[in-house]
């Protein structure tokens, strides 16, 4: 750029004059240096003045001339450039008596390697030092429409931009560009100075630091220059705030709903605070508001799966919920990142539920109904932070703690009618159980990662610590009244019940790259762990808890100590990733009962094979077939050795024998989709063999009571296939979705010491039609499912049973800005117990309308349920056991609702639409 | 590395020059190997995307190359060694064959694995010129801007020594070829890494159409913009399509 340009001026007086004609011509002859030979190929361009817009281009031919015809006109400069040479430019001035231009001789010059001229600018503009920092402002510095940093940079006194894009200050040399501190992209100054526009910079600041990567002996400061720019576009709020009553018109209870969102931003540095409270199903904020105010947490504390948008989801019973907290995370220094969120729950339900299950034994069935009432109160505050940052170019920490502090209250009542296979009640029992509990728990990691100057090699370590404590009180009250013998009993007793667990992973995983496409890893897991429980029964005499019930009382440990090694393959090559490797565990377990002073130890070995291949033949397109072996230990309820008689019909027992479970896995998946016509389809089949399952083994009494404990069990088996697929239609206007499930379930259980064998074999299948006008959308679709289970001790409890199931969906976007959804679903139940065939239709409706211009306050009118059919209705088949289930949940209500949203630019605040 | 391949090519030339004075360094024809450097915090606004990138993934380096003669040219992905990486979808590598005498183009856009095919005229976009120059692979690259539309400008540095009006990414219509092209944020940058002053050979600058069906950009645009244009995400699907076209 400091080439030195040659500048004519043309101001060719033409007598020939064509009065038609209002275009130009232009032509030339370009010669070398020396004026004697004429030059090929070389480049001409003309370029409007007054916005540089190339208007044309061409070459001159063998002859060194050059011809732009029927040109309009214009204003316009003519560039002729050469490698070799220094480019050339005139000024044209068009005019219509001057349409012929001819510039018979060109003669190129020799490129003159200039010093780059000093350029002396009047210092009028704003410059000021801020300690070691110089600080140019940059709006006092006049650039031009199109301009970069680079010509901004040429107009500061005292900084020098040189040919090929580096930087002096005050002659010194500066070895790095930064935006608003940080390195901008790769190490390359141009790409800053020459891409970003000058005006979203708001000020240039010149500064010394320290050399992070000086060797002894070397200058150990280096001067930097850090483009800031414009705080503008990088601070900010936006929030949601948003209220709904039904204002107690239809029910004596009035419903409502309200919520609190508001994130502020301000560079790097985050802060969301929210607020739920409702007594309807809403017990969580919406999955697009949790994504976009950054909630991580939240989702996980509410079980919610990232698919599950429904926040509406049907809980059991009626809720109450209070939800509050707040979020916060910034950036520190370069790499570093730090996270804290603080969230209280408060939840109460009252739920009430009725079922009726049926027991089938070899020689005879029961049939037990029971009604039960359950109001639990929890109180929760979750405490999460987290940190992490490259320590280097190659290492990275994380450290995430976790802090959970629950507590509980809960009071069940349970009314049981047992009746014989003549339908003739035997026994009949009132069960009350209260139960007030504290708990503390910890799960939480850290993390080491090291990376190697060799591509792929990686060494990670990583430590988790777990820790809980749980103390529960509870109260037993109940009374058994034997209807044959006219025989009543009763049961008063306290509970006190500690659990404690502690728990220590250390994990070492180290990867080496053999070569492009063939990596191992080796990974090396140690766990030592501990749980405690400590369990006091107490009977009520003389008017207090103090005779110890010793069947109903233990002190009981359980110790492991696990190695596990393992050693896998990767190998991964264009379409292909093949992964083979095999693990060994050991694990060493020690279940002590302190009571009766026994001791049993286990030593298990387990080897743990996989293998695993996949087909990626493009992005749409995918398959693969994984086979996996894995192993889970049984939790300390089934171990601890003694009665757990909360429900005195249905006694519990521990089992310190048990021994991990086995279990092998077959996976295969085949995907694709075609992003232009739409068409996608999913398929699918899962297998799995179970050996030591955990499995109840159930005793009977006469009235069918029950005693159960978990056995290990072998050979239980499981394996589905399943199929869907997205056709779309008539320019995706309507599109069929059809869809199809079919799965075998064989699984054994222990009744009354004889092995049970169930085999249940369902088939679900339906059809979704989508369609989708500009303003209205609309789903309708179906699905039928059937199940057949057989058992082996009765052929009784084989009833096959199915579900229908019907759904619309309607979205309607009228002018006006108003809204209409009214979705609808109508369940089918068929062959159930009596009383539990019961068809299902529920109706909601939406009717909102936006205000203002940006739409940012809704009023809605929405009604649940309006024909006020909701129910839950379940049945579930177990071993020798049908049971079907009801629980009453919130019908109909409607509320009327004011949303508001609002941002610091006072515009439009979408909501978070997905992933663009 | 730069000023290797410039001194190399200086030297060439010089000697090319010392042979034969009636060479030019003028080519025709040649093969250009483009890195393009993707940074993906730039690129994607969508949070749940953000997560997915940090320090050590958020710039993706791809390699393309550009064969070309005075005729046609060719603009193609060079296939990644090894191991391909969970972010490879983040970035579309399309293919690009201009016919430059029948002013054609052929267009193959990857779209999440399927490809699109598109023939149609040469695009014509209009370019201002700047005075700025950088040395690019050893060539004097002068740099001009493209107003896409009001929010985006395309950047794009060409040489005149390299006389076919060609480019990365399908780009053309300058008086040389290009060996620079970026966003204006710094998002996408191609550069040239390497020039050879090869004939591709005939086999190489073919590019077989098939059975597929082809569309015109026109056709692609009214059928994205008539099936997806009406749901929320299906637009936005398709954006990337037409960054560069």
């Amino acid at each position: 750029m400091h080439l030195k340009k040659t500048v004519f001026l043309l101001f060719f007086l033409s007598t020939s004059f064509f009065g038609f004609s209002q275009k130009m011509n232009i032509k030339g002859i370009v010669f070398d240096s020396s004026g004697v030979k004429m030059l090929n190929n070389v480049s001409v361009l003309s370029v409007r003045i007054k916005d540089s817009l190339l208007l044309g281009a061409t070459r001159t031919k063998f002859d060194g001339a050059f011809e732009f015809a029927n040109f309009p006109i214009d204003t316009f400069s003519l560039i002729i450039e050469h490698p070799e040479y220094e480019a050339k430019t005139y000024y044209i001035i068009g005019h219509k008596g001057n349409l012929e231009i001819n510039i018979p001789r060109i003669q190129l010059n020799s490129v003159t390697k200039d010093l780059a001229e000093v350029v002396v600018f009047a210092n009028k503009n704003p410059i000021y030092y801020r300690g070691d920092t110089l600080v140019y402002v940059a709006d006092s510095f006049k650039v031009g429409e199109n301009a970069v940093v680079e010509d901004l940079l040429k107009k500061l006194p005292g900084i020098k931009v040189n040919e090929d894009g580096s930087l002096t200050s005050q002659g010194k040399d500066i070895s790095q560009v930064l935006v608003d501190g940080d390195e901008f992209f790769g190490s390359d100054p141009t790409i800053a100075t020459r891409n970003l526009g000058a005006k979203s910079i708001s000020s240039v600041e010149v500064y010394e630091k320290q050399n992070e990567e000086s060797r002894p002996g070397e200058d150990e400061k280096i001067q930097v220059l850090d483009l800031r720019l414009k705080d503008s576009a990088k601070k900010g709020y936006f929030g949601k705030l948003s209220g709904a009553s039904d204002f107690a018109f239809f029910n004596k209870n009035t419903f409502y709903e309200s919520e609190l969102l508001f994130n502020k931003f301000n560079k790097k540095q985050k802060i969301s605070v929210f607020l739920l409270n409702s007594n309807t199903p809403k017990s969580n904020f919406a999955f697009r508001d949790m994504n976009k105010f950054g909630l991580e947490n939240e989702r996980n504390a509410s079980g919610m799966s990232m698919w599950n948008q429904g926040s509406q989801a049907n809980t059991s019973g009626i809720p109450q919920t209070l939800k509050a907290g707040v979020y916060y995370s910034d950036k520190i220094g370069k790499t570093g990142k730090i996270g804290f969120n603080y969230s209280y729950l408060e939840s109460n339900l009252i739920a009430n539920s009725n079922s009726s299950s049926q027991y089938f034994l070899t020689d005879t069935t029961y049939f037990i109904k029971d009604s039960i009432q359950n109001t639990t109160e929890n109180k929760a505050h979750r405490i999460n932070f987290s940190y992490s940052t490259n320590l280097d170019s190659l290492t990275f920490i994380e450290i995430k703690p976790n802090l959970n502090i629950d507590y509980a209250q809960s009071e069940e009542k349970n009314i049981s009618s047992f009746l014989g296979e003549t339908n003739l009640k035997s026994l009949e029992t009132d069960v009350m159980n209260t139960n007030t509990s504290n708990g503390i728990t910890s799960n939480s990691q850290a993390l080491l990662r090291r990376k190697f100057m060799k591509k792929k090699r990686e060494l990670e370590f990583k430590y988790i610590f777990g820790y809980s404590n749980n103390e529960t009180e509870g109260q037993l009250l109940s009374t058994s009244n034997n209807i044959a013998e006219n025989e009543i009993k009763l049961i008063d007793q306290k509970k006190n019940n500690d659990n404690s667990s502690l728990s220590n992973f250390g994990i070492i995983t180290y990867t080496e790259p053999l070569s492009d496409y063939f990596k191992l890893e080796f990974e090396y897991l140690y766990e030592n762990g501990l749980n405690k429980q400590d369990k006091k029964t107490f009977n009520r005499g003389d008017g207090s808890y103090t005779e110890q019930v010793d069947i109903l009382s233990n002190v009981f440990d359980n110790s492991r100590i696990q190695h596990r090694i393992s050693a896998i393959g990767i190998f991964e090559k264009s379409f292909h990733t093949v992964i083979g490797g095999i693990g060994y565990r050991n694990i060493d377990i020690v279940n002590t009962n302190f009571i009766n002073s026994s001791q049993i130890n286990q030593n298990i070995d387990n080897i743990l094979p996989r293998l695993s291949y996949q087909y990626k033949p493009s992005m749409n397109k995918r398959m693969g077939i994984y086979y996996t072996t894995s192993s889970s230990q049984p939790s300390i309820n089934d171990l601890q050795p003694v009665l757990d008689n909360s429900n005195p019909n249905r006694t519990q027992e521990g089992n310190p024998d048990l021994k991990p479970n086995y279990v092998h896995n077959l996976n295969g998946n085949f995907n694709t989709w075609q992003a232009l016509s739409g068409r996608y389809i999913w398929s699918g089949f899962n297998a799995s063999v179970t050996n030591n399952a955990f499995a109840n083994s159930t005793s009977f009494d006469n009235f069918g009571r029950t005693i159960s404990k978990t056995v290990n069990v072998d050979g239980n088996l499981f394996g589905n296939v399943y199929f869907g697929a997205g056709i779309p239609f008539l320019s995706r206007k309507l599109e069929i979705e059809p869809n199809a499930n079919v799965s075998y379930n064989r699984y054994t259980n222990v009744i009354n010491s004889a092995n049970n064998v169930t085999q249940n074999t369902s088939i679900s299948g339906g059809f979704d039609f989508e369609i989708n006008l500009d303003s209205l959308e609309i789903e309708i679709g179906n699905t039928f499912s059937y199940s057949n289970p057989v058992s082996s001790l009765s052929t009784n409890s084989s009833q096959p049973f199915t579900t229908q199931r019907y759904e619309f969906a309607l979205e309607w976007q009228l002018k006006s800005h108003i809204t209409i959804k009214l979705d609808a679903n109508y369940t089918i139940n068929s062959q159930r117990a009596d009383g539990f065939n019961k068809n299902i239709f529920i109706v909601n409706a939406d009717v909102s309308k936006a205000f203002f211009k940006t739409e940012n306050l809704i009023l809605t009118l929405s009604g649940n349920d309006l024909l006020n059919q909701n129910l839950n209705l379940s049945r579930q088949v177990n071993g020798n056991v049908v049971t079907d289930n009801f629980t009453s949940i919130i019908s109909r209500y409607f509320l009327l609702r004011l949303t508001y949203k609002f941002n610091n630019n006072k515009t439009k605040e979408d909501e978070f639409k997905g992933w663009h | 590395m730069n000023l290797k391949v410039g001194t190399k090519l200086f030297l060439i030339g010089v000697l090319l020059f010392l042979i034969s004075p009636v060479f030019s360094q003028y080519a025709t024809s040649g093969k250009i190997t483009f890195e393009r450097r993707t940074n993906l915090e730039k690129r994607y606004t969508d949070k749940r995307m953000k997560r997915m990138i940090n320090e050590t993934n958020k710039i993706r380096t791809e390699k393309f190359e550009l064969l070309f003669n005075d005729t046609c040219s060719i603009f193609k992905a060079i296939p990644e060694q090894g191991t391909s990486d969970q972010m490879s979808w983040m970035t579309s590598k399309n293919t690009y064959y201009q016919q430059l005498q029948k002013k054609s183009q052929l267009t193959i856009l990857a779209v999440f694995g399927q490809n699109i095919y598109i023939l149609d005229s040469l695009p014509s976009r209009q370019w201002k010129i700047t005075d700025n120059k950088r040395v690019i692979s050893g060539y004097d690259c002068r740099k001009a801007i493209y107003q896409k539309n009001d929010s985006t400008r395309i950047y794009a540095w060409y040489t005149s020594a390299l006389i076919p009006s060609v480019g990365p990414e399908g780009f053309c219509g300058l008086p040389g070829t290009i060996l620079g092209l970026a966003s204006e944020d710094g998002g996408i940058i191609y550069f040239a890494k390497n020039v050879e002053l090869i004939k591709p050979k005939k086999e190489d600058i073919v590019l077989p159409i098939g059975k597929n069906k082809v569309f015109t950009l026109d056709e692609l645009r009214l059928k994205i913009e008539k099936e997806y244009g009406n749901t929320r995400w299906g637009k936005g699907m398709f954006d990337e399509l037409f960054r560069w076209l």
